[in-house]
């Protein structure tokens, strides 16, 4: 309770007949509620929240973008969260393709990025294995090392060919 | 030596004040809580360091489900546009839908996740039907029939004249010829803005992104 007994003992004889009653209402329950409430709307109000990640695609083949080779950067999306990548352009039996996986592609890319700038173009292919949160995941990537310029395409059928033979 | 009487003040705290408080504030949140509505399809989604909030109106939403199946819906506010889609679609694709089947597609919480050939069965089940109604077999996207193409340009000209919030909401698990699909669709309608929706992620230390928000950049996408 909000408060302690310390009413002092009355002297005797002039005890009075009836006791007055507080007025006061003991509020403690209603604040606990109060509180308890509060918490809970608030967990709720920030777990329900989604946010949006843009995305805009490359138009079409009417406006073919030449991109310097040496600029180009290639990632492929594979199962298992796998990740293939090139730089430029691919050699004819895919010797420049080098495995790695998402935790060594951000270092990758922060180096890339240091090196090229704003002149960085990142190529985003995807095998039908690869799943939708490895897309996002990579979109991400970009968005955390501020690349402006990337691409998402639709698998080139040389490398396909050379990761699926 | 008389004893210095000390005046014994009570030690009740008027609660009051704090109780005005706390309902303030409750009253404050209740107001500002938007709950989830109620998901036909539940769909994890992956997580992105953007910042940038969900939009609420004139929203054609886009689901990828974990087992690839692709659903189309529209916020439930736009009756108007819903009306034009269905229009246009059974137009366009002779579907002879009856003003009730049209109607049921108006109806709330309506999701699309089935092929035009049985589009109109799906739209004869009763609401209640349609809660408990988990076999969709989702909108073919592959790409030799991609009927999404036909609901987006519904959309689209349902939507003229408005800004449309185009969202994809993809599962974690969906694999990428669904999206791809979903891409191709689009595409096919000229739509390249869309968005993603994601759940919020912090980002990594040390990166160009991090020390720009460290600097108190605002990070203007395009």
């Amino acid at each position: 309770m909000a408060d302690m007994n310390i009413t002092t003992p009355k002297r005797k004889g002039v005890q009075s007949l009836r006791k007055k009653q507080s007025t006061k209402v003991d509020l403690t329950p209603m604040v606990d509620l109060g509180f308890l409430l509060i918490t809970f709307f608030i967990f709720t109000a920030t777990l329900s929240e989604a946010n949006v990640l843009k995305l805009f695609l490359p138009a079409g083949e009417k406006k073919d973008t030449k991109v310097a080779a040496s600029n180009a950067l290639s990632i492929i999306l594979d199962q298992n969260n796998e990740i293939y990548y090139y730089e430029g352009a691919m050699q004819p039996k895919g010797e420049n393709i080098i495995k790695t996986n998402f935790k060594n592609i951000s270092s990758l890319l922060q180096s890339k990025k240091q090196q090229r700038n704003d002149e960085l173009m990142v190529i985003i292919q995807s095998t039908d294995q690869a799943s939708f949160k490895n897309v996002v995941d990579i979109l991400d990537e970009m968005s955390i090392h501020q690349i402006k310029r990337y691409a998402l395409v639709d698998l080139d059928n040389e490398v396909k060919n050379i990761l699926r033979p | 030596m008389p004893k210095v009487k000390m005046p014994r003040k009570s030690t009740f705290v008027d609660m009051t004040a704090m109780t005005d408080v706390a309902f303030l504030l409750l009253s404050f949140f209740i107001l500002t809580t938007k709950f989830k509505s109620p998901e036909v399809i539940e769909v994890e989604t992956p997580s992105s360091v953007s910042t940038k909030a969900i939009e609420a109106k004139n929203v054609v939403l886009i689901t990828i489900g974990s087992d690839g199946k692709v659903y189309f819906n529209v916020s439930e506010e736009n009756t108007g546009e819903k009306e034009r889609i269905i229009d246009f679609v059974n137009e366009q694709k002779q579907l002879n839908l009856s003003d009730a089947q049209k109607a049921a597609f108006k109806r709330a919480g309506g999701i699309i996740g089935v092929p035009f050939t049985q589009l109109g069965s799906y739209l004869n089940l009763s609401a209640e039907q349609v809660s408990s109604f988990k076999e969709f077999p989702g909108i073919p996207v592959d790409s030799t029939n991609n009927e999404l193409t036909m609901w987006v340009r519904g959309a689209v000209e349902a939507f003229k004249g408005q800004t449309m919030n185009l969202m994809v909401k993809g599962d974690n698990k969906a694999k990428y010829p669904s999206f791809q699909g979903v891409i191709k669709a689009l595409k096919e309608n000229d739509q390249l803005k869309f968005q993603l929706i994601t759940s919020p992620e912090g980002v990594p230390e040390g990166t160009d992104l991090w020390r720009s928000n460290m600097a108190g950049v605002k990070n203007e996408e395009q």
